[in-house]
């Protein structure tokens, strides 16, 4: 595609005083995909006792708060953007594995907070889910987990690089209580198949529809998955397709 | 070439009064009293010495507690499980991914795999009689996790076409765009669970309800078994990747960690929580003789040892084999003592000595318990008592053999048998197997030590 053209309304008129502390996307250019399996440089706690949850959340600092939403593979952050002002009281992280993405949401984070005092329950770390996701957060300390959009991964040979996966889900029912929820969505229906199927026969998850969340008061975390992300946006421009699949985290005893 | 050239790497040693030594890509096994060869690959078969031959080195075995089988793990993707008595090849299964570790459960019917992907399988001890196929037939393959995948019909015919043609090659067969299958596994293991990073060693809790992981990225995860879906806790706080675990037999509780970081962890792993640490590092660093040579990338490898001139693939990584087809690997390790001039600008790699702890044991004498390890490359073992509070200072006792300790085990009476490679001392330069000739029997190139 090629590089749309700044009309010439908005060279003529650019954005207005309010705007100009946000970060602008043009300035976080970055490929679309990162390899999970490579040793980036990341910066990640020994273990969860070792993270510093005060400095991401300074506003909080002292009541020992932790995140209860993570939001993996956040993007640019429009998620958690769009459901902090609704969830106040609750901590939540993206994680990022793109250097420039994961800057851009902390800009944008900081610019939020400077600028109207609010946002103080959002961050994000620059981080590789896949890998170090129990060096974040203890045993069933998230309440939520958001994979939206996530990179297809097309060829079968890409496929054990999705963040969907029969032993990637056993850690992602560590980190989630019982009761908590997993949100997915795509627009790609094939992924959708593959992340619906793996959770749908995974022991620790069953299917939650979206009514029943929305019976539940969680109708605007629906909303938000459906609407606020900017990969969400784009599919709404393009008129594509979105598939919602969510599941709660249940518990099993010991036979 | 003659098997004596290469010193017993791997070493496991039985109540029944005999030992399994593996040297290169042969193995014996061994009358502990007398020292004299019951049976040895040496022995066999041209056809199955070759069949070892392309296998390459062995780098793990294991036997059954009681005895009667083996499994051997080498650097191609095969499980090959023998018969101990006369050591006659059963049978060898092919695996998904190249494998690290592996282990019989407690009733010899199950063989538990780790791989380089990460997973962990297991198999029956003997193959499903689907798979008892000649090879030369095409196997039934993907048997796969998630039961509700579409039938694969058109898929294993298409493969079966390939395979005839290059049954090298095409190890994955096509698959439909929205196949939903994940872990294929050619012989028909469960997926028991999985990790992202390379997995280095696994153990079983002593009730083998719990699987204890770890892998290179410094986790230790405790999954239940056989469900190893259920994560019970993980055991954080490495800062290296873990190489080796242990669980002592009178502590069922307490986990013993070892691998790159500069102490031995100590856990109550359970919980996950961390209990001590035993700082060795300082202690261990004077007996490392044997050094790492520092992951070059292959194309500045290749212009910079040309002169040694070997089928140098790259995977060093594990610097106390000595194969023969690694002659560049071994002449470009650097020697401490020696000096000898090695690859490129790795002179600054040579001053840092790197402790991986290697193998870790524990022995009870006189009601308290010590803990005895293996550092790669150093020519000593070490033994320190198990601190029953975290503010006893321990010293580290070391046993030096002047020779670079390649593994060691404990018999059940409580000695200590480890096999040393006697090709090798600080100073020794022609240590590339050829050119000193060691005594094929067993006893000459191994020691034993009372302990403590």
């Amino acid at each position: 595609m090629p590089k749309r053209k700044r009309t010439a309304a908005e060279a003529l008129n650019p954005d207005p005083e309010s705007k100009k502390l946000l970060p602008q996307k043009r300035f976080y250019r970055q490929r679309a995909h990162a390899n999970p399996f490579s040793d980036h440089a990341l910066d990640y706690p020994k273990s969860p006792q070792n993270m510093d949850w005060d400095a991401h959340y300074p506003a909080f600092a002292g009541t020992g708060r932790t995140p209860e939403f993570a939001d993996i593979g956040c993007g640019f952050g429009g998620l958690m953007i769009a459901l902090a002002p609704l969830y106040p009281d609750v901590l939540m992280l993206g994680m990022e594995i793109r250097v420039q993405v994961s800057q851009y949401v902390q800009d944008r984070i900081s610019a939020l907070r400077t600028a109207d005092n609010s946002h103080q329950n959002v961050s994000i770390v620059r981080a590789n889910a896949m890998k170090f996701l129990p060096n974040f957060f203890p045993k069933s300390s998230l309440s939520a987990l958001f994979f939206l959009f996530p990179d297809p991964h097309f060829k079968h040979r890409k496929h054990k690089a999705r963040i969907i996966s029969p032993t990637l889900l056993a850690e992602y029912a560590y980190v989630l209580r019982p009761g908590g929820i997993v949100y997915t969505i795509t627009d790609v229906k094939d992924l959708h198949q593959w992340m619906k199927a793996h959770l749908e026969v995974f022991p620790l998850f069953e299917p939650v529809s979206e009514e029943a969340l929305r019976a539940e008061g969680k109708g605007n975390i629906v909303d938000a998955v459906f609407r606020s992300t900017e990969e969400g946006q784009k599919v709404e421009r393009n008129k594509g397709d979105k598939w919602l699949a969510c599941f709660r985290r249940i518990e099993i005893s010991r036979s | 070439m003659s098997i004596s050239h290469f010193p017993h790497s791997l070493l496991l040693f039985s109540k029944f009064g005999t030992a399994i030594v593996a040297s290169g890509h042969h193995i014996q096994s061994v009358d502990t009293s007398t020292g004299t060869v019951i049976s040895s690959t040496v022995n066999a078969s041209d056809e199955l010495k070759n069949s070892l031959s392309k296998s390459g080195p062995i780098r793990f075995i294991a036997v059954d507690h009681s005895w009667k089988h083996l499994l051997t793990l080498c650097d191609d993707k095969k499980l090959k499980v023998w018969k101990v008595e006369g050591l006659e090849l059963l049978h060898e299964r092919e695996l998904p991914k190249r494998p690290t570790s592996a282990s019989f459960t407690a009733d010899g019917q199950t063989i538990v795999v780790a791989d380089k992907f990460g997973d962990v399988f297991s198999y029956t001890l003997h193959p499903l009689p689907v798979e008892e196929v000649p090879p030369s037939q095409p196997q039934e393959d993907s048997t796969t996790t998630v039961p509700n995948v579409e039938p694969e019909q058109p898929q294993s015919g298409s493969k079966r076409k390939r395979k005839s043609k290059k049954p090298k090659r095409h190890e994955n067969p096509p698959h439909a765009r929205d196949s939903v299958d994940s872990h294929t596994n050619p012989s028909g293991g469960t997926l028991v669970l999985g990790h992202t990073s390379l997995l280095t060693t696994f153990i079983f809790s002593q009730d083998e309800k719990y699987i204890i992981t770890a892998d290179r990225d410094e986790h230790i995860r405790i999954s239940w078994y056989p469900q190893g879906y259920i994560i019970e806790s993980f055991c954080l706080g490495c800062s290296q990747f873990v190489s080796c675990l242990h669980i002592p037999k009178s502590k069922p509780n307490i986990l013993i960690s070892g691998g790159g970081d500069p102490e031995l962890k100590v856990w109550d792993w359970l919980s996950g929580k961390l209990k001590f640490n035993i700082p060795v590092s300082d202690c261990v660093k004077e007996y490392i003789k044997v050094k790492a040579q520092p992951y070059v990338r292959k194309k500045f490898k290749r212009g910079n040892i040309e002169a040694a001139d070997g089928d140098d693939d790259g995977e060093g990584e594990n610097e106390e084999d000595r194969n023969p087809r690694g002659e560049a690997d071994l002449a470009s390790v650097p020697l401490s003592g020696t000096n000898t001039p090695t690859v490129g600008d790795s002179s600054a790699h040579d001053e840092e000595t790197i402790v991986v702890v290697q193998n870790i044991e524990t022995v009870e004498k006189e009601g308290k318990l010590f803990i005895i390890f293996s550092v790669v490359g150093a020519t000593a073992l070490f033994t320190t008592a198990f601190p029953e509070a975290p503010s006893d200072s321990l010293t580290i006792h070391a046993f030096d053999f002047g020779h670079p300790v390649l593994d060691f085990t404990l018999d059940p009476t409580g000695f200590v048998w480890a096999t040393i490679d006697r090709n090798l001392t600080e100073g020794s330069v022609s240590w590339d197997g050829r050119t000193i000739p060691v005594d094929p029997s067993y006893s000459s190139s191994s020691s034993t030590h009372p302990p403590v």
